[in-house]
């Protein structure tokens, strides 16, 4: 068993794991924060992206002890205050969530794709997101959405 | 037209899109981990043979263990189906693909229950695999069910085919082939159930088909219907492969044995192991047309792999043939087709069903005629498109509202189309090829009337707020059905869509509306919550001391008075109100079923070729749906950029291996691709409103024909770029490579 602490969604935590414990585990299961989602497990679909110190990570890749001190944000982290985030709301307005099992994921995606740069064009877009599948979309709406949370965030 | 309208065609956010984009919307994999067990299922290691025993005593030695489950443990019926009940729950005397479920060990974590499936100790007999319906359906193939391996087999003859072959100037004769297509919803098979007090169970999984799952759930557990609650909405995807029991069986069994709730999720290995597929075909089609361009006569061969079991594959190899003609009109026709059980994954709906192996054929059969006739191939199709008032190459007439025409007409106004031969020449380097290709469909809406009686029902309640609640079965799996609805009542109504909640998905709460499948929801649900609204109305019409007729609607009520105060006018029995719908049958049968409505689409694709690599690549596509008019724009756009791309998959990348295929297996995402964004093409959509005549303010269904005429379009297109004609899905880098290089030696010597 390993004792770990870190911030997740602006609050400091600890948590009791194994060594072996998956992030996406506890985060589900622990602190059941179930909008990070999982679809393959190995990394190939995004579903289960969150920030790690601003990164966007698949977090069914990552060990929840890796997650030791560092700043963790979910999807349940961006609402501030019953106001939703630009790329939650861009989402919603653009028509870029259907099913919304990848939305999670997408999200978190766009979101650091934004912090690092805040003006993307739509191939940098397109080049950042293109780890996360979605099913539904056929992703026009989605990368509609990036670019119009990114305009609403600079304007 | 939308100038009457107050919420329909209105580009409406979807109702759950702002728990969907916070994460706080709880899928049935979602719901919180309090005192339950996990179970983890025994699968075989081969696909074909005799169970001659089970060992469960390894695992239950493991300390967590609870209990390890098997066929004995089902209390009643061991059977499920769609259409007939022949796929165990649990694995009793006979294994008949790797998907089956032997045993499912309970444990009081999942990693223990994992780690106890590994000791079960199953012994196997081994008989022969089937693996192709031709050896299913060759003399003497080893038998799969009892009744052999014919699964089912249909056909349809009229005229002289013959003779019209020997009267037509222009032949085609080919042989197309299509894969098996993994659905690839992003929420794998999951969910959990609980035990009832005094028998029975309640189960949360996402299903297509709640009410019918809870049917079959009390066969399963040998109980009175109303004794199995199903929780079946929402769903993270489904596209037709959670219509039929996925784990339910399996969970409520546990539930039951154990008397305490079992939670079982599916790995993305196990969803891809177990769940049924798109059905893969055989497609053997001759055309036969004058010089002027007339059709004169089709012949259609189809052979279809139905898998262990027969799930869905009797109606999709049903719906193959209605549509294996096309929109076209063949005064002479002769269709057949059989389908064989083999010891592979199952088939079920999936997106258009059986109308997207036929489409790549008929598409593809109607360019390859045009350009041996010299014809436009747009012109050619125009020529023999199906019209108003006019009977179907089989016989029968469709409702009005026929758009075959007009869909192609729309085509060829597309600045794509128009301006192809600036397109084509657009490549930027020599060794890139660029070609425009186009195809076009029509898709029946519903299930037809080939096995199962195709109804809906739904109920509005009045508040004593003044607010409204819709109810209706039919589960949301993100195509945005709830939305739809709720914009029809806030239309009929004439209230804010604020004012309209909805419930859907909860058996034994709702009514029933039948399967969310078929492009049917808006259609058939959206005409049976019109029916209860407009009840309301006149219940409402009577208590103000008027008609129906002179109702003034306004924003909150009705004559000047809020709906609050007309909810206490009500009787306590006239606040709530149920709607039913029924489709529209054509008055012929045939073997297999067909449609009165249908919906219509035609798309045009831009294609670019890697001359050095085999890599193809849609650089645009171009949508033309006729579905009626669109209730909500933003949502209809969805269904079309959605569909364009999932077509794009089928034609270029997505190949699911099953056992015996010399390619392996497919596992997970690194070797099934499905299109990512960096695969994406500019999509254009351009609806042609027009009404369809027997639908709600005048809506058809876009669900599925949205993915049917990718594969023709794109192949089409890449004959247009580099002259090779492809026959069999996916077109692989491979393939295409071989045939430029073929044709190149060709060209040398």
């Amino acid at each position: 068993m390993l004792h770990i602490r870190f911030n997740l969604n602006g609050k400091d935590v600890d948590a009791d794991i194994h060594e072996g414990t998956r992030a996406i585990d506890l985060l589900r299961d622990t602190f059941e924060l179930t909008g990070t989602k999982e679809s393959c497990g190995q990394g190939e679909c995004g579903s289960c992206t969150i920030l790690l110190d601003d990164e966007a990570i698949h977090s069914c890749l990552l060990l929840a002890a890796q997650m030791e001190g560092c700043r963790v944000v979910t999807i349940e982290g961006l609402e501030k205050e019953g106001e939703l985030d630009a790329l939650q709301q861009a989402f919603l307005d653009a028509g870029a969530i259907q099913c919304g099992y990848c939305t999670p994921g997408m999200i978190m995606a766009a979101k650091g794709l934004l912090l690092h740069n805040p003006a993307p064009t739509a191939e940098e877009i397109r080049d950042a997101m293109a780890g996360n599948l979605c099913r539904c979309t056929g992703y026009k709406k989605i990368g509609e959405a990036v670019s119009l949370a990114a305009d609403r965030q600079r304007n | 037209m939308t100038g009457e309208f107050t919420s329909i065609g209105k580009r409406v956010p979807r109702s759950d899109g702002r728990q969907k984009a916070t994460g706080a919307f709880r899928y049935m994999t979602d719901i919180p981990r309090e005192d339950r067990l996990y179970g983890a299922l025994v699968h075989p290691r081969c696909s074909h043979a005799l169970v001659d025993g089970i060992d469960v005593s390894g695992a239950l030695a493991c300390p967590g263990v609870v209990r390890v489950v098997t066929a004995k443990d089902v209390p009643g019926l061991n059977r499920h189906g769609l259409i007939w009940k022949d796929q165990p729950v649990f694995c009793d005397r006979v294994v008949r693909y790797s998907g089956d479920t032997l045993a499912d060990v309970i444990a009081v974590t999942p990693e223990i229950a994992l780690r106890a499936a590994a000791l079960v100790r199953v012994s196997l007999s081994p008989l022969p695999e089937v693996l192709t319906p031709e050896e299913a359906l060759a003399q003497g193939a080893p038998a799969i069910h009892d009744g052999g391996n014919l699964a089912a087999e249909y056909s349809f003859a009229k005229g002289d085919v013959a003779d019209a072959f020997s009267r037509s100037d222009v032949i085609v004769e080919e042989t197309f082939l299509t894969p098996y297509q993994e659905h690839a919803y992003l929420e794998t098979e999951g969910g959990a159930a609980r035990p009832l007090p005094g028998g029975g169970v309640e189960i949360w999984e996402g299903c297509q088909n709640g009410i019918r799952a809870a049917r079959d759930l009390a066969l399963i557990l040998n109980v009175p219907e109303e004794r199995v609650i199903v929780h079946s909405h929402p769903l993270g995807g489904g596209f037709g492969g959670k219509d039929d029991l996925t784990l339910q069986g399996i969970l409520a069994v546990c539930a039951h044995a154990c008397g305490k709730p079992v939670q079982i999720d599916f790995s993305r290995e196990e969803s891809f192991l177990v769940s049924p597929k798109r059905m893969p075909m055989k497609i053997r089609m001759k055309m036969g047309a004058t010089w002027e361009g007339k059709l004169l006569a089709i012949s259609v061969h189809l052979l279809g792999t139905c898998g262990a079991y027969a799930c869905y594959g009797p109606a999709i190899m049903s719906l193959a043939l209605e549509h294996a003609c096309g929109f076209y009109l063949f005064p002479h026709v002769e269709v057949a087709g059989e389908l064989g059980y083999t010891n592979n994954s199952l088939v079920s709906a999936f997106r258009g069903f059986g109308n997207v192996q036929v489409n790549f054929a008929v598409e593809s059969m109607m360019d390859m005629v045009a350009e041996k006739l010299g014809m436009d191939p747009v012109a050619f199709r125009r020529m023999n498109a199906l019209r108003p008032g006019v009977r179907t190459s089989y016989g029968y007439l469709t409702s009005p509202s026929v758009y075959a025409d007009g869909v192609l007409g729309k085509l060829e106004e597309t600045e794509l189309w128009r301006d192809r031969e600036s397109f084509r020449q657009s490549a930027p380097k020599p060794w890139l090829k660029r070609g425009v290709g186009m195809a076009a469909c029509f898709q029946g809406v519903g299930l037809g009337n080939h096995c199962f009686p195709d109804s809906a029902r739904a109920r509005v309640d009045l508040r004593e707020d003044g607010t409204f609640l819709i109810a209706f079965s039919n589960e949301d799996m993100g195509q945005g059905n709830v939305t739809t609805l709720q914009m029809m009542a806030a239309e009929s109504l004439k209230v804010p869509l604020s004012r309209i909640e909805a419930v859907c998905g909860i058996s034994g709460q709702v009514p029933e509306s039948g399967a969310t499948t078929a492009s049917k929801t808006t259609y058939l649900t959206g005409k049976a919550v019109l029916g209860a609204t407009e009840k309301l109305l006149a219940a409402a019409g009577k208590a103000l001391g008027c008609g129906r007729d002179d109702l003034v609607l306004d924003d909150g009520g009705a004559n000047g008075r809020p709906w609050s105060e007309i909810y206490a006018l009500l009787p306590p029995g006239e606040r709530s109100w149920e709607g039913s719908s029924e489709f529209q049958y054509v008055e012929e049968r045939y073997d297999f079923g067909v449609h009165y409505v249908y919906a219509y689409l035609s798309q045009v694709a831009g294609v670019e070729v890697n001359t050095l690599t085999g890599e193809v690549r849609v650089l645009k596509t171009e949508m033309i749906p006729a579905s009626g008019r669109v209730i909500n724009p933003l949502g209809f756009e969805g269904q079309c950029e959605g569909g364009a791309v999932m077509g794009m998959g089928y034609a270029l990348h997505e190949d699911f291996s099953v056992p015996g295929n010399p390619r392996g297996i497919t596992r997970n995402f690194q070797t099934y691709l499905i299109p990512t964004m960096a695969d994406m093409p500019d999509i254009a959509v351009t609806a042609m409103e027009e009404s369809e005549v027997t639908g709600p303010f005048g809506a058809s269904g876009i669900g599925e024909s949205v993915a049917v005429t990718g594969s023709a379009a794109i192949m089409n297109g890449v004959f247009d770029a580099v002259g090779i004609r492809i026959r069999e899905l996916p077109c692989s880098r491979e393939t295409l490579l071989r045939e430029i290089n073929g044709n190149n030696k060709k060209t040398e010597r």
